[in-house]
């Protein structure tokens, strides 16, 4: 299942804000690549170009040297090979968590139920939630919901899934597990992670390689051993901000 | 001041174009999904099932006190005989097709906007195209179907109970003869004024919902506000947007009907 996702030259602005002028990134097979940047430089709407949320004003989203469409809702999110994992989740609070991950399948394929429950449950089993299946969202503390669109997200088999922020509003020690999870299931289910994250350093724990987004670019991209030789740069002026010590 | 109005009015004829573009992909994406029956019971049950009672009970209310304020009209010129004529055809051609349509907008159509203004803020609508659903062929296209199902049975049911309810103040109340009331039912309506009724109870459903669903569907770029005030402004303007629409288009198909 090779996911090679090349980026040349993407640009994305909101009136007269440039908020991506020329994003060039490859993001390797099986890898996580994780985008850092400060709040608001424009990362989520990166993921969300790549996703097809968002269409972006100019540049090139290669996968596996194929091109992609470009329009809204034309893009990645209707090639199937994308999963996306929403910051807040995005559960239907109306479904129940299984009915959750079973959306997917029982709007897009055409498994019959028999199929599409075996492979809910199995989904559930490896999320560890097969005790809640019947819960709705509400009734799910933010780590298990966390897990239940983690589910969701996997439970197609998309080649490389897209994580916006999700660690937003999770105390430390949850935190953790859930970078803990996204690096098991990515070895377990074999698909190349895209990250945004606030968690520095703790998110470098899991990633291979980190992209810094900076005045609509990357300015950096490399494994995350190699930001300690970025001591003199502006990167290194924004690691010290976010607490990320010389190693 | 003219300039106003000329913005005024291309942005009405703007946002009334977005609206049909809008219904006519939600019906175009419900026609592409899978479990289409499904979906189409569930919103059947929101829009039909749950509008039942409200309906039912406007319309008695309607009839009562319609039958109430003719009966004294007609009296004065001794013609109160006509009562049932004049009950059945003002609620069959006119009061049930509009009533009706306020009343869903009132019940759905506001907890509709609502349910689809928390679920663009909620991300739940991006979910749904991340995950390849069509979000307007899932969410807004089995609710226009099932308005036009739902909007002319629910504007019989009112017709009939406010038919039954100028009866129980003419007749009981007011000793009308039973006999000659429903006589007058039966002799005064025609199939037409049925099918002009169910007529405006077709364009009504296809209106009102297509404008509460564009409205909660779009709360990202519509409303003024983010978050909860700007789910709130979404359906409060479907309300407002959807009677305004009713009416004006009542006159309308009237004019073009007598």
């Amino acid at each position: 299942m090779e996911a090679n996702l090349s980026i040349r030259g993407l640009k994305k602005h909101f009136g007269a804000n440039k908020v991506l002028d020329g994003v060039d990134l490859d993001v390797s097979d099986a890898s996580v690549t994780t985008i850092i940047g400060k709040s608001g430089i424009g990362k989520s709407v990166l993921l969300k170009c790549i996703s097809g949320l968002l269409e972006p004003d100019a540049g090139r989203i290669e996968l596996n040297g194929k091109p992609m469409a470009l329009s809204r809702g034309t893009a990645a999110s209707d090639s199937q090979c994308f999963s996306y994992m929403f910051q807040n989740n995005a559960l239907f609070d109306s479904l129940t968590a299984y009915d959750n991950i079973a959306l997917p399948l029982l709007e897009t394929t055409k498994l019959n139920k028999k199929e599409i429950r075996e492979k809910v449950e199995a989904m559930l089993e490896q999320v560890e939630l097969s005790d809640s299946a019947n819960r709705y969202p509400g009734e799910l503390s933010g780590g298990m919901k966390k897990r239940v669109a983690l589910a969701r997200a996997l439970v197609t088999n998309p080649q490389i899934v897209l994580f916006d922020e999700p660690t937003t509003g999770l105390d430390p020690e949850r935190k953790f597990g859930v970078f803990e999870m996204i690096s098991d299931y990515r070895e377990r289910f074999g698909f190349t992670a895209l990250l945004v994250s606030h968690d520095i350093p703790e998110v470098f724990e899991i990633s291979d390689r980190v992209a810094w987004l900076d005045e609509g670019i990357i300015k950096f991209f490399g494994k995350p051993e190699d930001l300690n030789a970025e001591a003199e740069s502006a990167l290194a002026g924004f690691l010290n901000k976010a607490n990320y010590g010389r190693r | 001041m003219i300039r106003t109005l000329g913005k005024l009015a291309l942005g009405t004829v703007g946002e009334l174009g977005e609206i049909s573009l809008f219904g006519l992909s939600s019906l175009r994406g419900y026609a592409a999904q899978r479990h289409r029956l499904v979906k189409l019971v569930t919103a059947i049950h929101e829009i039909g099932v749950r509008c039942t009672p409200i309906v039912a009970t406007v319309g008695l209310f309607t009839g009562l006190v319609m039958g109430l304020q003719l009966y004294y009209t007609l009296v004065k010129f001794g013609a109160e005989s006509a009562l049932g004529t004049a009950v059945a055809l003002s609620l069959i051609r006119e009061l049930g097709p509009v009533l009706t349509a306020l009343m869903v907008v009132g019940q759905a159509g506001s907890a509709m906007a609502s349910e689809l203004g928390i679920q663009r803020n909620d991300e739940q609508i991006d979910a749904l195209q991340t995950m390849s659903i069509d979000p307007k062929g899932y969410l807004v296209g089995p609710r226009l179907v099932a308005a036009l199902i739902c909007f002319p049975m629910l504007t019989a049911i009112f017709d009939l109970v406010g038919i039954f309810g100028g009866y129980l103040t003419g007749s009981v109340l007011l000793n009308v003869d039973s006999g000659v009331y429903w006589n007058r039912v039966f002799e005064s309506v025609t199939w037409a004024d049925v099918q002009g009724g169910f007529i405006k109870a077709l364009v009504f459903g296809l209106l009102t919902i297509a404008i509460c669903a564009y409205r909660g569907f779009n709360t990202h770029r519509k409303a003024s506000f983010p978050g909860v005030r700007g789910v709130s402004e979404s359906a409060t303007r479907a309300v407002v947007w959807s009677s305004v629409g009713v009416l004006a288009t009542d006159y309308l198909i009237t004019s073009f009907l007598l």
